[in-house]
C-alpha cells in the first residue's frame, strides 16, 4: 500500500482512507488466505480482526452457494482474466441474515506471471438490489398497464391540457376511426368532440386540472365517418411525479348496446303493460306477504275496486272468509317451495258486498336463492258459470220432480182406469188417457213450461178427429195461455169428452158437430169460461154408473182450476161448461 | 184403536194433483179414515189445520210450484203427525217438514195408508213400552 499522496493529504495515511471507505477491502493470497481485511468489511461480518487474519480464506467469508460459485467460477474466472468485475454473491454475517454485496477483484502477479496477491472491493448490494427490484416492478407494471389500455374494449387516451392527444389505444381507433397515428399530436376538439361541445369540454379539462374526476353518464363525440356515436365518459387526472396533474387520461364507452338494449326493453315493457291492461281476464302481481302490487283493469272491474284501492292492501282482505284458509294454505305450500302454481274456484267479496266467483290461477317468481320474489294471478270471472252450475241444478231437480210428479198421476190414471173398466178396455183406455198427457205435456215443454195456448191444448187433444176440423169440429175463442197446471186437467177432460164423443156422441155419427168456445168475462169479476157443446149427434143417455171419465170432466177439473164445471146430457147432445177464476187458470206474464 | 173405533181418524189431505187426490181420497175412505178436506194450495189447508177438527194430514210438499212448508210447520206446531209426500228427495226438501214421514212419489196410496197407521200408533203411544 505505498503510493504518493496529493501534498496537503500527506498526514491522512492509505489505511486511513481504506477504513474510512464505504466499501469493503481484501487482500488475500492465491490460496485464499486472508492478509489485509479493512474496517468497512470487518464490521458488515461482525467478527474479529485477529481471527480473520489469522488464516481465515476469503472463501470462507461466503454463504455455502457463494463458497461453490467461488471455487468453480469466480477463481477460475480470476486466474484466467486477471479480474472479475460486479459479481453478486452473498457474505455470511455472524448471527445475522447473509450481506448481499458485489464484489470486484484483481490479480497481482509476480514478474514471472505468477500468481501473488488477490485484491478484492466489495460494494454493499442491497440497496442497489432494492432499486433495481423496484424498476423491474415499475416496468412490468407499466407493461401490464400498456396491455390493459391496448386490450381494453373502452377507447383510453390522454390528453395534454391544451387538449392535443398524447396516447390512442386500439379501441379508440375502433370506436372513433382514427389511428393512433392520425390521432396523435392533435387537439381532441378537432377530432371527436361535437361542435359546441368545445366549451364544456374546456370546463371540464380545468375541472382535472384541479385534480378532480369527471364522470358524464351519457353524451355523444364525432366519429371520423361522420356519425355520433353515443358515450359513457371517465376522465381523470394523470400525476406527475410530484402528484401534480401533468394530463388527462378519457376512458370513453360506447353506449349504443345499452341504448338499444333499453329502447327494446322500455317496447317490451309498454308491450307487456298493454296486454296486462286489457287482458279479458284479472291478473295482478301480488308480493309474498298477499299484498297488491300491480293489478290490472279487468281486475278492478270484476271486483269492484279502484287499483288505487286495491294496491294499498291485501289479498286477504277482500277474499271470502270461507275460502281464505285454503287459498292461504295453497300459498304456504308455494313459499315453502313445495310448488310452483296452485289453481282454484273461490270467492271474492265485490265492494257492493257481494261473493263473486272467479276462477284462481297462481303462479310466481323467484329470486336466485328460490324465495318467492312475487305471485303472478290470473283471475277469471265464473260468476256466469257458476250461475248457470246453480240454474242446472236447479232445472234438474225440478225436472226429476215433475218427472215423479207425472208418474203419480200416471199411476192414479192406470189404477183409476183398472177400477171402472174391464181388462179387455183397460190397456186401450190407459193407453189413450196416457197419449192425452203426454199431449199435454208435450206442449208445456215446447213453450218451457210457460204455459199453453188453449186453441193448441184443444187441438191436440182433438187429434184424432183432425180431419173433421172446422167441417164438424169448430174452435171459437182468443189466445189465452193457460198454466200447467190447468192445462193439465182441462186437457185431460177434453180426452174423455173427446173420447165419449168418438163413442156414444156427436162424433159417433156422420153429421154430429162439436164446438168449443172459451173467453174471459169483462172485470171487475174477471172469469174464465169454456164450452163444449155437441148437436146433430144421436140421442145421448147419462150412464147408470159415472165412471172415471166423468170423474175427470167434472170433480177433478173442478178442483184444479178452483172453479165449477156442469156435464148435462141434453136432447140435442152433450153440454159441459167450465167456468173458473182467471188467477187460477190462466199463466201470468211470461217471465223471459 | 178400540176406544177410536167409534169416530175415525180425520185426516187432511193436501195436493194440488186432483187425480193424486182424489186416488188419496179414495183410499183413505176405503181404509176407514175421514177425509175431512182436499186443499190444493197453502191457505186452504192452513184454514182447515187452524179449525182444529183433525187428527193427521198427508202433504205435498209442493203445491203447483209454492212450498207447503208453512202448512207443515202449522201442523208441527199443532203436535199433528203428517205425511209428506214429494218429487223431491229429502236432502232438496226446504227447512220445516223434518216432523214429517217422508214418501217418495210415485207411490201406491196403501204406503200412505201403511205410514198414517204408523203415525198415529205413535202418537197415541208415546215412548217405548218396556
Amino acid at each position: 500500500m505505498t503510493s504518493k499522496l496529493p501534498a496537503g493529504v500527506a498526514d491522512v495515511s492509505i489505511d486511513e482512507i481504506m477504513n474510512d471507505s464505504p466499501c469493503g477491502f481484501v487482500s488475500s493470497l492465491p490460496d485464499g488466505t486472508i492478509v489485509y481485511i479493512n474496517d468497512t468489511m470487518v464490521s458488515w461480518l461482525g467478527q474479529d480482526r485477529k481471527a480473520l487474519l489469522g488464516g481465515t480464506r476469503f472463501q470462507d467469508l461466503l454463504t455455502v452457494p457463494g463458497q461453490i460459485f467461488y471455487e468453480t467460477h469466480y477463481a477460475p474466472m480470476l486466474r484466467l482474466h486477471g479480474s472479475v468485475h460486479e459479481i453478486a454473491c452473498q457474505l455470511k454475517r455472524a448471527g445475522r441474515s447473509p450481506f448481499n454485496v458485489f464484489m470486484n477483484s484483481h490479480l497481482k502477479t509476480d514478474p514471472d506471471g505468477r500468481p501473488r496477491l488477490i485484491n478484492t472491493i466489495v460494494f454493499e448490494a442491497t440497496e442497489r438490489m432494492h432499486y433495481e427490484l423496484e424498476l423491474r416492478r415499475a416496468r412490468s407494471e407499466a407493461r401490464r398497464l400498456a396491455a390493459i389500455v391496448t386490450s381494453s374494449t373502452d377507447a383510453i387516451i390522454s390528453a395534454g391540457f391544451d387538449g392535443i392527444v398524447r396516447t390512442w389505444n386500439p379501441a379508440a381507433t375502433r370506436l372513433f376511426g382514427y389511428t393512433e397515428t392520425e390521432a396523435v399530436g392533435r387537439s381532441v376538439d378537432e377530432l371527436i368532440v361535437p361542435d359546441g361541445s368545445q366549451e364544456r369540454r374546456l370546463r371540464a379539462y380545468e375541472e382535472i386540472r384541479c385534480g378532480n374526476h369527471k364522470h358524464i353518464s351519457e353524451t355523444v363525440r364525432h366519429c371520423k365517418d361522420g356519425r355520433l356515436v353515443p358515450v359513457e365518459i371517465n376522465a381523470s387526472p394523470v400525476l406527475d411525479a410530484d402528484g401534480r396533474a401533468s394530463a388527462v387520461s378519457v376512458i370513453f364507452r360506447d353506449i349504443t348496446g345499452h341504448k338499444r338494449g333499453e329502447l327494446q326493453l322500455r317496447e317490451s315493457e309498454k308491450k307487456f303493460r298493454a296486454t296486462f291492461d286489457n287482458a279479458a281476464i284479472g291478473m295482478a302481481q301480488v308480493g309474498p306477504d298477499g299484498s297488491w302490487l300491480n293489478v290490472n283493469g279487468r281486475l278492478c272491474e270484476i271486483i269492484g275496486y279502484s287499483s288505487e284501492e286495491l294496491l294499498s292492501g291485501a289479498f286477504q282482505d277482500i277474499t271470502h272468509p270461507d275460502d281464505l284458509a285454503a287459498d292461504m294454505a295453497s300459498v304456504q305450500r308455494m313459499l315453502n317451495g313445495e310448488c310452483d302454481s296452485y289453481s282454484m274456484e273461490k270467492r271474492y267479496v265485490h265492494k257492493d258486498g257481494s261473493a263473486i266467483w272467479v276462477n284462481l290461477t297462481v303462479g310466481c317468481e323467484r329470486t336466485a336463492n328460490g324465495a318467492i320474489d312475487y305471485f303472478i294471478s290470473a283471475i277469471e270471472d265464473i260468476a256466469a258459470r257458476k250461475l248457470a252450475e246453480a240454474q242446472n241444478a236447479l232445472l234438474m231437480a225440478e225436472v226429476n220432480h215433475r218427472a215423479k210428479n207425472l208418474l203419480a198421476v200416471v199411476q192414479a190414471v192406470a189404477r183409476q182406469t183398472a177400477r171402472s173398466d174391464d181388462p179387455a178396455t183397460f190397456v186401450e183406455r190407459l193407453t189413450r188417457r196416457i197419449a192425452s198427457l203426454t199431449a199435454s205435456h208435450d206442449l208445456l215443454v215446447k213453450d218451457q213450461w210457460q204455459g199453453v195456448d188453449v186453441l193448441d191444448l184443444v187441438q191436440s187433444q182433438l187429434d184424432h178427429f183432425r180431419s173433421l176440423f172446422d167441417a164438424r169440429v169448430s174452435f171459437d175463442g182468443p189466445t189465452l195461455r193457460l198454466n200447467a197446471h190447468a192445462a193439465q186437467a182441462i186437457g185431460m177432460a177434453l180426452h174423455e169428452l173427446a173420447t165419449n164423443a168418438g163413442k156414444y156422441g156427436a162424433l159417433s155419427n156422420d153429421e154430429g158437430r162439436v164446438r168449443i168456445s172459451w173467453k174471459v168475462s169483462d172485470a171487475p169479476n174477471s172469469a174464465f169460461a169454456m164450452a163444449w157443446l155437441e148437436e146433430n149427434g144421436p140421442e145421448v143417455v147419462a150412464p147408470r154408473k159415472p165412471g172415471f171419465g166423468q170423474t175427470v170432466i167434472v170433480s177433478m177439473a173442478e178442483r184444479a182450476v178452483g172453479g165449477t164445471a156442469d156435464l148435462a146430457y141434453l136432447k140435442s147432445g152433450v153440454s159441459w161448461t167450465l167456468s173458473a177464476p182467471v188467477d187460477r187458470i190462466l199463466e201470468g206474464p211470461r217471465n223471459d | 184403536m178400540t176406544d177410536e173405533q167409534a169416530r175415525p181418524m180425520r185426516v187432511l189431505i193436501v195436493e194440488d194433483e186432483p187425480l193424486i187426490a182424489f186416488e188419496v181420497e179414495q183410499t183413505l175412505t176405503d181404509a176407514g179414515f175421514a177425509v175431512v178436506g182436499v186443499a190444493a194450495r197453502v191457505e186452504e189447508a192452513l184454514a182447515i189445520v187452524e179449525g182444529g177438527a183433525l187428527d193427521a194430514a198427508v202433504v205435498d210438499a209442493n203445491l203447483n210450484r209454492v212450498s207447503a212448508a208453512p202448512i207443515a210447520i202449522a201442523l208441527t206446531q199443532s203436535g199433528l203427525p203428517f205425511i209428506v209426500t214429494t218429487g223431491y228427495t229429502r236432502e232438496q226438501l226446504p227447512e220445516g217438514f223434518q216432523a214429517g214421514t217422508l214418501i217418495e212419489k210415485p207411490c201406491l196410496p196403501e204406503q200412505i195408508v201403511e205410514a198414517l197407521h204408523a203415525a198415529l200408533q205413535i202418537k197415541r203411544e208415546p215412548g217405548p213400552q218396556m
